[in-house]
């Protein structure tokens, strides 16, 4: 970066900062989107009408009326009020899954970076090694041992989605490091510690953040389609991969909304993701906009 | 005699480069080769040469940023080469030596407010127990480089290029330092600014009794502030003298070439060689002289053997075979 | 670094890619519950018969030894043995290998030939009509999960048009396979010229192929527009521009080859994510191929195909990304290794 474009984006503070936001139309929606199905998943008992697991079977694979909004499944079970509880399920392992990622891919990332040498080179390695495998094969490999199950789905995404967070975190320390305040903190006596947890991270975690906004989309989406393959969420939590899963042998006999409704509310949080994520990057990055 | 506050005895540093098998080195940069240095109290030695020669290694060898690679650097009597980080802190050599770069925006962090950065060094150092203290010495700081104690809550890209070094220099100063690498101070800023940080300088020089070691490519500024001035090519100095008598008494061809350069240049710009190549590579240092290449007055001795750095006269030293006393 | 000390390097790391997935597989087997032994006789076998079993399948030896036969085996093309089925495993992608082939390949060459083309559109008419409609296509594409989006497709299509037949697989029910064949449906029927069975394999392939080339389609269309937008803003393209070069011929012949670049770079990744993908849609559409055996053979906790699943998907992931290093190579003079 050449000294004039860093000043450039060093004069965007936080005023600055928010008019880029709100300029940015997309993001705005989608951090709305993100923002009401937080609503929706702490919320979730008190806007489900009917529990959802509640089965009835008066009401068996009802399509969608004043009664039941999104219809109801094979069970009689109301649809809406699954739907509604699979946002807790998403977001909270979701939510798990990015912290502990984060943190993790922080820690390596900046501690590799700013050790160097062989002990870096080796964890780079590793990192690519893990990275070679997708993560829908990590998740069949840990479900095969470990059994299906939301704990297993937790472990297998964290295995796969920390490497891409302490890559980028790596990257960043290594050009900090070479930064003039962190050689002028060194002239004044600051121990190595103290550079890393003032200087270093306060800087990384930006564009760290942008990269766990994004790849909490990921998260999500990998939940439901490891869930709808039947070794993610088991039965009878209500999760969305596994509700469209439930629903699958009614779509060709034209019941369609145990498959839609569920879907819709994947694509609609990932997309608030990722257009948030794509608006933080403008903020923080301006090299990388697309 | 008077003995020097700080001396280097057969400084050498090599970069490594390019890595090969097992990550051993291919070549090495001769960024710094033997260098012998004394500098004496409350003077300004001044280090002159163009980008590249070993100026900057040299500032970050004393302030212990960096490892050399062999010989020996005495502060006050004491060997602080073998100094590691604990013990620098110990003996508050980092408090002692002081360092100010080149580009205030790149030493300030951008995210942290004018007052943390000007607290930071008191704070790691733990110079002082109560806030109290510390808020007094800021003030005091802020008074002695002429700045506003509004600009406690901005950012550092909020202030002008000379403000920001005016916060370098008061960081520097809050440790109560006796010796201060001047790294470029001035480059980064614009002509008007630099001249008053300039005589801010020599002005705290004067009050807090202080030694500096000047860093620049810049003659006029060396003959500005210096007492002494020492010139740099290709790692090595290949002339030392006293300030006043630079214009007029510099021997050395490179010297020579140097104070032409600074004479004819008509425009504010960083003097370039331009009527000669680039230097020789560091990597593949030449046989014999290393300014021979260049030289507009070499002859044949130059290119087999090495010279030294010889006396011409108390306090006037010269690497070249052409010079000799008298 | 030349390019034979790059190559090197390369290699090792493939190798330890496969030497990893040989690990892995080979300590699955280890660590899951129930004796492989006993997994082979029938339940009332005696201790005895399966301490014989345990002896003549090498399980009594040290763990390093069992692993160095393991790779021995492996590196004879010997991918396991399926209880379920009771064939090899070899025996078992042989027969769906070319099931997912077909699949794979025909996505991934719609996705980079439409996405490539849509990113310029969308790069050339910047900010236009087609720029935002191809934008919020993208963005569906990469936030909608592929399963979703084929099970819809499977109601609008077969359910309520009768477009396309119904979602059984390659065929319909009534149609077989060729016998002796390559495997590839579209390909042997050509051959035979039996004209009825490549319309129907044709429109059997029709939606899984258009479902699981959207979200690359829509990665590469994103990408390519980036880097066109950005290539178009380099001196040697107003300089093009201002010598009075055609439009069409600026963008075909003189941004495209750069303006490519980071597709090129992801397309390892997109390989990575379109094995994951092939798993989920082979599932929605009862593809008999490789993904929908991997889920299967979870579900009935056979072993022996989840093990060659994974050294299989390590081999193809590894020649994958050479390939895509030497495609990156021919297309940028620059990068001396």
């Amino acid at each position: 970066m050449t000294r004039d474009t860093r000043i450039q984006i060093d004069k965007s503070k936080q005023s600055h900062r928010k008019k880029i936001f709100l300029s940015n139309k997309l993001s705005v929606v989608g951090a709305t989107i993100v923002f009401v199905f937080i609503l929706i998943a702490i919320l979730g008992p008190l806007l489900a009408p009917i529990p959802p697991d509640e089965i009835n079977y008066h009401s068996i694979l009802n399509s969608p009326s004043r009664a039941h909004y999104f219809g109801t499944d094979r069970y009689g079970r109301d649809l809406f009020s699954r739907v509604i509880y699979g946002a807790r399920t998403s977001l909270s392992i979701g939510f798990i899954v990015v912290i502990f990622s984060t943190l993790l891919g922080l820690a390596i990332g900046t501690v590799s970076g700013y050790l160097g040498g062989n002990i870096d080179n080796f964890i780079m390695r590793f990192v690519d090694l893990l990275m070679a495998f997708p993560s829908v094969i990590v998740a069949m490999v840990l479900a095969t041992i470990m059994g299906g199950g939301i704990k297993t789905l937790i472990i297998a995404m964290l295995v796969s989605s920390w490497t891409g967070t302490a890559r980028i975190a790596r990257g960043e320390t290594l050009s900090l490091k070479q930064s003039g305040y962190v050689t002028a903190t060194r002239g004044i006596g600051g121990k190595w510690s103290y550079i890393l947890f003032y200087h270093i991270l306060p800087n990384v975690l930006p564009p760290v953040l942008v990269s766990s906004t994004l790849s909490f989309g990921n998260v999500i989406l990998n939940t439901a389609g490891l869930s709808f393959i039947g070794i993610g969420v088991q039965p009878p939590i209500s999760e969305w991969g596994l509700i469209i899963s439930e629903g699958r042998q009614y779509i060709v006999s034209g019941q369609w909304w145990l498959v839609f409704f569920p879907g819709l509310a994947i694509m609609l949080t990932v997309m608030g993701l990722n257009l948030l994520g794509d608006g933080l990057r403008d903020i923080f990055d301006p090299r990388q906009r697309r | 005699m008077v003995k020097p506050i700080l001396s280097t005895c057969k400084l050498k540093k090599l970069f490594p480069v390019g890595r090969g098998v097992w990550n051993k080195p291919k070549a090495y940069v001769n960024a710094l080769d033997k260098v012998d240095l004394d500098i004496m109290g409350c003077t300004t030695f001044g280090l002159l040469g163009e980008s590249g020669c070993g100026k900057t290694t040299l500032a970050q060898l004393i302030t212990r940023l960096q490892e050399p690679t062999s010989g020996t650097i005495w502060y006050k009597g004491h060997d602080i080469t073998k100094m590691k980080g604990r013990d620098l802190r110990e003996n508050r050599i980092y408090s002692q030596i002081q360092i100010v770069f080149q580009n205030p925006a790149e030493v300030l962090s951008p995210r942290r407010t004018i007052d943390f950065l000007l607290k930071e060094p008191l704070k790691i150092n733990k110079v002082y127990e109560k806030e109290i203290e510390i808020e007094q010495k800021i003030e005091e700081l802020l008074d002695k480089v002429n700045l506003r104690p509004e600009l406690l809550t901005r950012f550092p890209h909020q202030l002008s290029g000379g403000q920001q070094q005016r916060i370098c220099i008061a960081r520097a100063l809050s440790l109560n330092p006796d010796f201060i690498v001047l790294d470029e101070p001035t480059s980064a800023l614009d002509v008007s600014v630099q001249a008053k940080i300039l005589n801010l300088l020599v002005e705290l020089q004067q009050k807090e009794r202080l030694t500096y070691l000047l860093v620049t490519h810049d003659i006029r500024v060396a003959e500005y502030i210096c007492t002494d001035i020492a010139v740099m090519y290709l790692g090595e100095i290949v002339e030392i003298l006293k300030a006043e008598e630079f214009r007029q008494n510099a021997k050395h061809p490179y010297s020579k070439l140097l104070i032409e350069s600074a004479n004819t240049e008509c425009e504010e710009k960083d003097f370039d060689l331009k009527v000669l190549d680039d230097p020789p590579s560091p990597i593949n240092l030449p046989k014999g002289c290393r300014f021979q290449a260049r030289c507009p007055v070499s002859i044949p001795i130059c290119s087999t053997i090495h010279p030294e750095l010889k006396k011409i006269s108390d306090g006037t030293k010269c690497r070249c075979h052409r010079v000799t006393d008298n | 670094m030349n390019f034979s000390r790059y190559l090197l390097k390369r290699v090792v790391f493939m190798l330890l890619v496969l030497i990893g997935a040989s690990i892995v597989a080979f300590i699955l087997v280890r660590v899951v519950p129930g004796d492989p032994a006993r997994m082979l006789l029938p339940p009332q076998a005696k201790q005895e018969d399966v301490d014989r079993v345990r002896i003549k399948m090498g399980l009594d030896r040290p763990y390093i030894k069992q692993y160095l036969n393991y790779l021995k085996s492996l590196l004879e093309g010997d991918l396991g043995f399926s209880y379920h089925t009771g064939r090899t495993v070899v025996e078992e992608f042989k027969l769906r290998l070319p099931a997912t082939i077909e699949l794979s390949l025909l996505s991934l060459g719609f996705a980079a030939l439409v996405g490539v083309w849509l990113g310029i559109i969308s790069a050339v008419h910047k900010n236009g009509l087609i720029d935002h409609a191809s934008r919020l296509f993208s963005i569906g594409g990469i936030s909608a999960p592929g399963f979703w989006i084929g099970l819809l497709c499977i109601y609008i299509f077969y359910y309520k048009l009768s477009w396309v037949p119904a979602p059984t697989g390659r065929l319909s029910l009534t149609k077989e396979v060729v016998a002796g064949g390559s495997g590839f449906l579209l390909f042997d029927a050509l051959k035979n010229g039996d004209w009825d069975l490549f319309k129907d394999a044709f429109m059997h392939l029709l939606l899984p192929v258009l479902v699981l080339s959207y979200s690359f389609l829509a990665m590469i269309c994103r990408l390519t527009r980036a880097g066109m937008i950005e290539v178009s803003q380099q001196d040697y393209i107003k300089f093009a521009k201002s010598c009075g070069v055609k439009t069409n011929k600026i963008i075909w012949k003189y941004s495209l080859k750069n303006g490519i670049k980071p597709v090129l770079t992801m397309l390892g990744m997109f390989l990575a994510q379109l094995i994951g993908g092939v798993v989920f849609i082979e599932t929605v559409f009862n593809w008999p191929g490789i993904g929908r055996y991997a889920v299967d053979s979870i579900n009935f906790l056979d072993y022996g195909p989840i093990q060659g699943f994974i050294i299989f998907m390590a081999l193809i992931y590894v020649l994958i990304n050479l390939a895509v290093d030497l495609i990156y190579m021919a297309i940028d003079p620059r990068i001396q290794y």
